[in-house]
Order: structure tokens, then sequence, then C-alpha cells
């Protein structure tokens, strides 16, 4: 069967002795098989509730509404034990900090073993056999000797590719991966940018990348989804995106992409103000505070999604098809 | 690894030499001299003489110290004051029941204190946990010695399942296991409360951390990520206060010993100090402090052997 994803109306708050915090607010978000989506925004802005919410991993505070249904299957309300069986299995997630990933007392063969739970048709040592040949396939080399370190013994970037061998073990419909050169170095951040674009060669599930890294998502990304306080503000393919940008956050958060100045700045350029609070999110528009383009309607009427083409649309007053 | 043993050992064997320089203080910091305690104020001169001469205490300090610790090395830890009997004897005849009764409270504290921390965790937030962290407490605030009066009232005088005092005939297993028991569970009962605790504690800690939520997203049942991948980090900081703890075990030792009448190593330093056999004292402290810190130096290898990360550092 070919992968399918597609959460409609996702909402997630969360309870707090100071009241709730609205940090995802009606998304809709698609997928299919082959497809790698990037979602990107400021910190703060939902990413990361979103992409827990779909790996089915939210804390206990968290209300969720909506759907997310994942091949047929909604994920919002199944109980417990069916979502730890498509944990691990058909849903796997490549985490933010590789230095904190892993298990820092059991070895990296021996959690990697585990990992394959699902797997009850093979034996300890067919297991073990997979590990070495993925490890090799993220470029790893001397995988038998690795799977006997213990993760401090390994550098951050091998983390990180263990991270990923260890999701691609797994054989998921859905590859998750939050921010996966955040805690790296700008060269491990190449590199893994690099072992990634080549799985996406051979892996045909839904891939969904998070980052608040605009390069990682123009190199990675068929489509990408702007996020902002807890929204999706514009969503569209990555060449709609990056050269034709409609929504003003999107336009804001590309002006500030250093990779794009071409000359030489003294300050680097910033958007003006803070997030609304999520505790109290606001009537109209998310972004009105903010915007240099706000009129009347956008502080009192939230806008609707305006199609632009049949895969761009924005939420914005101020943009027409 | 073996070079860090070899510094514990060795840092053990100061802690040994300190402790009897200050038991050493101890006895010259009691007023009149060591042997008029002993014999009382109305003793002559000659008997007195002849004790003074017994104990060796007529020697300077820093000779009686270098002889005790001689002495000590060949096995030799004097001879009790009274009964003329050689410490070491006094000492090896006490000390396995003392050990099977510390032994047999700490397995118990272990194997109930940690699943009970661990079902906390699993169960946190609800009536369970509250239950189990409300009666933890309980027994904690409860000594050692008011349990063992209380369980003797009502197992041993009331109920009569179980023998009052004593450790059992020797050479009769069950009879022996049986008089352990009450003991046993008087010394425990605290080290549960404190177990159950240290364990959630620790483990609410790891349960937070970002591999935890690695094992969750690789979709592991629940007890096993409690069991082996929290529980092997939350229980380092256990074996630490358990290893620490042990002096406090045998301490309580002393207070239960008392109460079953059971011979051990607390009763015999009991009656030892109330008749200022100083000897006796001396030796079984020794004993007991060698104890102390073997199981320490134990405790700490057995968490470079946990924590990979220690051992690097030591390695390294």
């Amino acid at each position: 069967m070919t992968a399918r994803l597609a959460a409609h109306d996702l909402s997630v708050r969360y309870a707090t002795p100071l009241g709730d915090v609205h940090a995802l607010r009606h998304v809709d978000i698609e997928a299919s098989a082959g497809e790698v989506i990037g979602i990107v925004g400021e910190s703060g802005c939902g990413k990361s509730t979103l992409v827990t919410a779909l790996a089915n991993l939210l804390p206990g505070n968290a209300r969720v509404s909506g759907s997310i249904v994942y091949n047929g299957t909604d994920l919002v309300g199944l109980d417990p034990h069916r979502q730890r069986m498509l944990r691990g299995d058909e849903i796997a997630l490549v985490g933010q900090d590789p230095m904190t990933a892993f298990n820092p007392v059991l070895t990296i063969g021996d959690q990697l073993v585990d990992f394959q739970h699902h797997r009850h048709d093979l034996s300890r040592r067919q297991k073990e056999a997979r590990i070495a040949e993925t490890l090799a396939r993220v470029g790893i080399s001397d995988a038998r000797r690795r799977m006997d370190s213990y993760p401090h013994e390994l550098s951050g970037g091998m983390r990180q590719r263990v991270a990923i061998a260890a999701a691609l073990m797994t054989d998921p419909g859905l590859l998750i991966a939050d921010e996966p050169t955040t805690a790296l170095d700008v060269t491990m951040e190449a590199q893994i940018i690099h072992l990634l674009r080549e799985l996406r060669r051979e892996f045909n599930g839904i891939i969904i990348v998070v980052s608040h890294h605009l390069g990682v998502i123009a190199e990675l990304c068929d489509r990408v989804y702007v996020m902002y306080a807890g929204e999706v503000v514009e969503d569209g393919d990555v060449d709609a995106i990056f050269h034709d940008a409609r929504h003003p956050y999107t336009r804001a958060l590309l002006a500030c992409d250093p990779a794009r100045f071409h000359d030489r700045l003294d300050r680097l350029p910033t958007i003006p103000g803070s997030l609304p609070s999520l505790m109290t999110p606001p009537a109209g528009c998310v972004y009105a505070a903010r915007c240099e383009r706000a009129f009347a309607p956008c502080s009192n009427t939230a806008p609707a999604a305006t199609q632009l083409t049949a895969t761009h649309a924005a939420r914005c007053h101020a943009v027409h098809a | 690894m073996l070079t860090y043993a070899l510094k514990r050992i060795g840092l053990g064997l100061l802690i040994l030499v300190f402790v009897m320089v200050v038991m050493y203080a101890a006895v010259f910091l009691i007023p009149g001299d060591p042997a008029t305690v002993a014999l009382g104020p109305r003793a002559t001169p000659q008997l007195k003489q002849m004790l003074i001469e017994r104990m060796g205490l007529d020697q300077p300090v820093w000779w009686q110290i270098i002889r005790f610790f001689g002495n000590a090395v060949t096995g030799n830890l004097g001879y009790d004051v009274w009964s003329n009997r050689p410490v070491s004897t006094l000492v090896m005849e006490a000390l396995p029941n003392t050990l099977i009764l510390g032994v047999a409270a700490l397995t118990t504290a272990l194997l109930i204190g940690v699943p009970l921390g661990c079902l906390s965790v699993m169960q946190r937030g609800t009536v369970a946990d509250a239950i189990i962290g409300v009666a933890s407490v309980a027994v904690i605030a409860v000594p050692s010695f008011v349990v063992a009066i209380y369980s003797l009232l009502v197992f041993a005088v009331m109920l009569r399942w179980l023998p009052a005092i004593g450790a059992g005939e020797s050479g009769d297993i069950l009879s022996q296991a049986r008089a352990l028991i009450l003991p046993a569970l008087a010394i425990a009962l605290g080290w549960i409360g404190y177990i159950a605790r240290m364990v959630r504690a620790s483990m609410m800690e790891v349960m937070g951390e970002p591999h935890i939520r690695t094992a969750r997203a690789f979709g592991l049942p629940e007890w096993k990520i409690v069991s082996k991948y929290a529980l092997r980090i939350a229980i380092i900081p256990t074996i630490s206060l358990v290893a620490v703890g042990l002096g406090a075990i045998l301490s309580s030792a002393v207070f239960v010993e008392a109460v079953f009448s059971r011979p051990g190593i607390g009763k015999l330093i009991t009656d030892a100090v109330n008749t200022r056999n100083y000897p006796v004292v001396m030796g079984t402290v020794l004993i007991m402090t060698a104890i102390y810190v073997f199981i320490t130096i134990a405790a700490d290898l057995l968490i470079a052997r946990l924590d990979p990360r220690v051992r690097d550092v030591f390695r390294g």
C-alpha cells in the first residue's frame, strides 16, 4: 500500500496550571508516498508539536482535536496499544539532538536490536546483520565495531547517522526528521543533508523534515508548510514558497535568511515584534501585530485560505488569487 | 579500572587508620584514665596498673596505634579485658549473624523498594502512586527499634508465629531463617520506603530525558523502557545511597539485636561499651569500618560497571 497522510483541522492544546496553551490550531497537512514535506517556522510556532502529534508522542497534558488519517486509520483517539504498534513500525522519528537521543548506558547495537522489536520474524543474529547493513548504508564504516560502542564514544554527526539508520531499519511508511541538523556544526549539517538527499531517492514512504533553517528545507523538500503561532500560514511547492511567496510572514522570513544576502550587512534584518501569546490567541490574523501590510479586517477576522494555484495557498486578507 | 580500584583501596586503608586514631583519641577524652573508668574509683593501684599494662595503655599513643595495626594485619585484634578471649574470635562469632541480618534486610528492601519505585513511576499521578508515596514516608519516619518492639509484640508474643529472641538453633537453617524474619523486617521496612522514594525520584528524572522519548518513538513497551532503559540509569543513585546507608543499617542492627537478643556485632559493641572493654570496642569498630569501606568501594566499582561514561573517566 502506498502511504498517505492527511491531517485535517488538527488542534493541540496543552493544559497547564496557568491555562491552556493553544500550540496548534486548525492545521491541515497532506502528504503521499514519495513526497518530502518541509515544515518551517521560527521557534515556538508549533513545528515540534505538529510532528510530535503525528508520531503519537504528545505528553499527557496535550488535548488533541481534529483528525490525522494515516493509511485510512485516524491516529487521533486511537487506543494507546495500537498507537504504540505504529510507532517504530509504520512511523519513525529522528530526533533533534543526537547527543542525547540514545541511552548512555546501553551499546548502540543493543538499542538498535531493541528498536526492531516489531520484527518477531527475525532472530537476534538477523537483527544484528540488518543493523550492520543499515549502518554501512548511512555511511558508518566499521559498523560491527560501532555496534559495541556506547553513544558517548561516537561523534555527534555519527550519532545522527545512527539515528537515521535506526529509523530506516524499521522500514517506515512515514519518516519524520525533527530538526535533524540543528544540533550539528556546519560541516556535519552538510553531510547529514547529503545523506538525507541520497536516502530520499531510494525511500518510497513519506518524509517530513522540520527545520527553522530555510536552506535545509530548500535542499530537501518537495512541498513546504510555513507555520506561524500554531497555524499554517502558507503552503506550496518548494519553488512557489521560495520564489513566489505571498504571505507577508513567509516573505519576512525569507528576507531574514543570511544565505540569501548578496552584500555584507552591518546588521542582520529581523522581524520586529514577537509571537502572540498562545494562551490567548488573537481573534484575527495571528501575524497581524507584526505585519507591515495589516489593515482593518486583520485584527478581528481570521483570514481564510486563499487558493493561489492548485498547490499553493496562503492565509492572508491581503492575498488574492 | 584497575588503577582506580587500587586508588580506592589505598584511600580505604587511610580511612581505617584515621578512624582508629579518632577512636584512640576518644578513649583519651574520657575523663580519668581508661583503667579507672573500667574498674571504678575503688580499685587498688596494683589492679589498675595490671589492667593498664594489659590494655597496653602505658605505651605512647602513636606506638599503641602502630602496634594495634601491626597486630591487626596478622589477625590479632587484642584480647577481651574481662574474659581474655581473643577479640578476633569474638568478632568472628558475632559477625556472621550481623552480616546475615544486614544482607537479608538489604535484599528485602531492594526487592520490594525498587519495584515499588518503578510502579510509582509507571502509575505516576494515580492513587497507587499516592499510596506508595505516603506509605514510604510513613515507614521512613518510624525508627527500626519501634518496628522491632511492635513486631515482636504482635508476631511473636500475641500471634506466636515467630520466635521472639535469639538467632535460632545452630545448624538448623529453618529455625535460623524463622528467627531472622522479624529483625530483618524491622531494619528493612524503613529502607523499603527510602529506596522506593529514591528510585521514583531518579526514575522521574530519567524518564524525562530525550533517549526515553527515542525508545518510545520506536514503540518499545513501557515496562521495557522502565526496567531496561530507565532503571539502569536510575538505579545508580540508589546504589550509592544503599552503600552509604549500610552504615546506618549496621547501627540500626545495634538496636534491633538488642531488642531481639540476637548475638551479633551490635550486641557485642553495646556490651563492650557498657563494660569499657576497649580492645573489644577497637577491634569491632576496625572490622566494621573495614566492611563499610569495602562495601563503598564495591558500590563505586559496580557503578563504574553499570555506567560506561564513569568507566571511561577512570580509564582515561
